[in-house]
């Protein structure tokens, strides 16, 4: 055989993703599309490559042995690495629905979350997204370097039970100020076949490489007690150059399939793993976002535009540093992102808190402050309220305490049950 | 062998360029010769010299760690013409693959398939006529002529000026090959295929004074009419060769184009007041076009590119000032909507 003399252009790559209808089987969901993604690099190509265990050197022997080397088809997880342009696409809960399993838009990490049960070829519930299918056109061997059909040519390679392990995103002025994302991919399952994207074949497609982003020019922040002064206090308003969120859980693979597939019988999951860090200019706003670099109380950071675009991070100050490497000085202030484990309680007895506040008692709540509940069975404080004063078993609302200790229930907001929440919507 | 007295005008030079039949292939359909406006590149067959790291303990270089490696030359041709109709047909065909009527670059565009030796009609093979290095006697296979095979535009810049070559329009054009440089006289002979070869003179080149009041900026209404001087249309992009076929003469695997087009277009305009209607674009992120148009013996002409600006500017070289507006070419990548081009 001579060298084959047919090659896969790089930049003929392309990338579409689905929900899968059942896990491993590669077949898109019946309610689900395919989307071409707007990847920014090439993705990952996996060719099922498997780690080679080798035993120990038996004494006396000064070479290797084959007979103690051994491809572990057994345990592999393929990892598929997609960079792609944080447009309002990027928030199709097929692309991110899975790792915060969800449907709603904007997408993200609740509080309490627990991830959804994947085994091998059970159907797959839609609306969480739980395993989806890549395929990715052009990266077979057998391509020809053209886009047209040839018929019974399988140009692109097709990965299944894929389920999304971490996400990254990205946006500053950089990368002409349109966000940036990377979304990391594994699966227990070989890679297979097809020329479904190369001839055009994957029903229900939606192109979105060309759709529009928000420039970071066109986002205010806050930081720190962001959530209390959504009322209007513009204490904690920052001047950004740029953020970044990092969610990532690890997948395992447990166990396999008694054939020469070697499918995964099932995966599970490590806690989330949630940082951030935001770049702002050093201003005097600077005062009222210090004390929580050191007060144990949550906070975070709160971009949005004056259109749908809202991202924030929930959690409590990691790190702060100083760049003098501008002309101004500016901060980087990281987070370790945070949630509650109660979203709901009951408190036992309200008092009065001063200066037409209502202290309220509920052991052990876990709330903090600049958080927002909502009371309800209550006699005379049910509503919603940004709470303050906050210590391990009370917390304050503003409404005029009733004269007499009241019962009820308070219930975490969803502003403020979510660690992440990514709205990249124009 | 004394000393040769031959010389090689460089006002001899000839160029015909005609698609090829196959890729890297010598056979073309029909060659034309066009009327270059200067000498065009000519290119000896040469590789890069590469070095082994030196070895420790010596103090000259070793005669055995130098090597030319063959394996990724490109050779890169240059050439301009003047433009026409036919020429800016053939010339957009090359590049782009649009060669009738309006002449688009569209959003969705996707470069062909070029793989050695393939039927395809996406290669160009250009002849220079006198560009070798022997005289040509007519009666015996001489080393006249030069030729490239297995050519791929690279770039198309159309200028046009009203100061600039009498009012008419120049096209600068690019072209790669993967491909070695070959020798010949079947130019100078006259031989087939160039018995045949199609002469084009520029006939019916557009005169820039012929401009007319359809040329604009951003939108057909009044206050967006433009007094036009010059502006030019750039096209540019990078195509990469792929590996070898034989270590015998390293012709490329194929082609591939790496990354997108890099469009721009720039109009130079007399500073008035419709200037008030234009400013903002200078900054606002505003997706607009710049228009020419014109007419010249009775047949419309049209250069257009929709984008963004990139840079606008006041030209105070002239009795009266000039505003220079760039923009960046770019397009709906979904949709075979076109977001430049041209119609000679």
């Amino acid at each position: 055989m001579a060298i084959g003399q047919n090659f896969q252009a790089i930049d003929r790559l392309q990338v579409a993703i689905t929900t899968e209808a059942s896990v491993g089987s590669g077949t898109k969901h019946a309610s689900a599309s395919w989307y071409n993604l707007p990847i920014t690099a090439p993705p990952t190509i996996n060719v099922n490559q498997v780690a080679l265990d080798t035993g120990a050197n038996q004494v006396g022997l000064y070479t290797p042995n084959h007979n103690q080397m051994k491809h572990r088809t057994d345990n592999p997880m393929w990892e598929i690495t997609l960079e792609v342009l944080g447009t309002e696409y990027s928030l199709q809960t097929s692309l991110l629905g899975g790792l915060f399993k969800t449907n709603t838009e904007p997408v993200s990490l609740v509080s309490g979350l627990h991830p959804v049960e994947i085994r091998d070829g059970a159907v797959n519930t839609y609306a969480e997204h739980p395993t989806s299918v890549i395929v990715i056109r052009g990266a077979n061997f057998e391509g020809t370097n053209t886009f047209d059909e040839e018929t019974s040519v399988s140009k692109d390679l097709v990965y299944s039970g894929c389920v999304c392990k971490s996400a990254s995103l990205s946006h500053s002025m950089d990368n002409g100020g349109l966000a940036k994302m990377t979304i990391v991919f594994v699966t227990g399952y070989k890679k297979g076949y097809t020329n479904n994207f190369t001839d055009d074949l994957l029903t229900t497609m939606v192109d979105n490489r060309g759709n529009s982003g928000v420039h970071f020019t066109d986002l205010s922040a806050m930081v720190g007690k962001f959530q209390g002064e959504t009322h209007g206090s513009s204490n904690y308003d920052a001047r950004a150059y740029g953020y970044n969120i990092e969610i990532s859980r690890d997948v395992n693979r447990v166990g396999y399939t008694q054939d020469a597939d070697k499918k995964p019988l099932a995966y599970n999951f490590s806690p989330y793993s949630v940082s951030g860090d935001v770049i702002v200019r050093s201003s005097s706003n600077q005062a009222n976002i210090e004390p929580y670099y050191t007060n144990n109380q949550m906070s975070g950071f709160y971009l949005k535009s004056s259109g749908n675009y809202a991202v924030w991070l929930n959690g409590l100050v990691s790190a702060v540093s100083n760049d003098t490497g501008s002309p101004e000085l500016r901060n980087t202030i990281s987070f370790q992102g945070a949630g509650n484990l109660l979203l709901t309680d009951s408190f036992t007895s309200t008092a009065d808190g001063g200066g037409g506040y209502t202290k309220v008692t509920s052991v052990g709540h876990g709330l903090s402050e600049g958080q927002y509940v909502t009371i309800n069975s209550s006699t005379s404080l049910d509503g919603s309220y940004y709470i303050q004063s906050v210590n391990q078993d009370t917390f304050e609302v503003l409404n005029s305490w009733s004269t007499s200790t009241e019962t009820g229930v308070w219930l975490l907001e969803t502003f403020s049950k979510q660690i992440v929440s990514i709205n990249l919507n124009a | 062998m004394a000393v040769d007295t031959a010389v090689r005008s460089t006002q001899d030079l000839k160029l015909s360029i005609g698609t090829a039949t196959t890729t890297g292939g010598t056979t073309c359909s029909t060659f034309y010769v066009l009327p270059i406006l200067s000498p065009p590149t000519i290119l000896d067959i040469t590789a890069p010299l590469e070095e082994a790291s030196p070895i420790l303990g010596t103090h000259t270089m070793s005669k055995s760690g130098a090597f030319h490696n063959r394996t990724n030359k490109m050779y890169e041709i240059s050439f301009s013409v003047l433009a026409s109709p036919t020429i800016m047909d053939l010339m957009c065909l090359y590049a782009y693959e649009d060669g009738d009527g309006v002449n688009n670059l569209i959003g969705n565009y996707r470069p062909p398939n070029w793989i050695n030796g393939a039927t395809a009609t996406d290669t160009q093979n250009i002849y220079i006529q006198g560009a070798g290095f022997s005289e040509n006697t007519a009666s015996t296979d001489e080393n006249s002529d030069m030729y490239f095979k297995g050519c791929v535009c690279t770039s198309l810049e159309l200028t046009h000026a009203i100061d600039s070559e009498s009012g008419k329009p120049v096209a600068n054009m690019t072209f790669v090959t993967g491909y070695n440089p070959e020798y010949g006289d079947n130019m100078s002979d006259g031989e087939a295929p160039h018995n045949t070869a199609v002469n084009l003179t520029g006939e019916g080149s557009p005169n820039f004074s012929d401009w007319t009041t359809a040329t604009d900026i951003h939108s057909s209404d009044a206050g967006y009419q433009i007094h036009p001087y010059s502006y030019s249309l750039s096209m540019a992009r990078d195509v990469q060769r792929i590996g070898y076929v034989n270590a015998t003469d390293f012709s490329p695997i194929g082609y591939t184009m790496v990354g997108q087009w890099d469009v721009s277009m720039n109009c130079t305009y007399k500073r008035d007041a419709n200037f008030t209607n234009l400013k903002s674009l200078l900054y606002d992120s505003t997706y607009i076009y710049i228009d020419m148009y014109g007419n010249t013996g009775g047949n419309d002409w049209n250069v257009f590119c929709y984008g963004k600006v990139t840079e606008g500017g006041v030209d105070t070289g002239n009795p009266e000032l000039r505003n220079t507006i760039t923009l960046k070419g770019m397009g709906d990548v979904e949709s075979a909507t076109a977001y430049c081009g041209m119609s000679m």
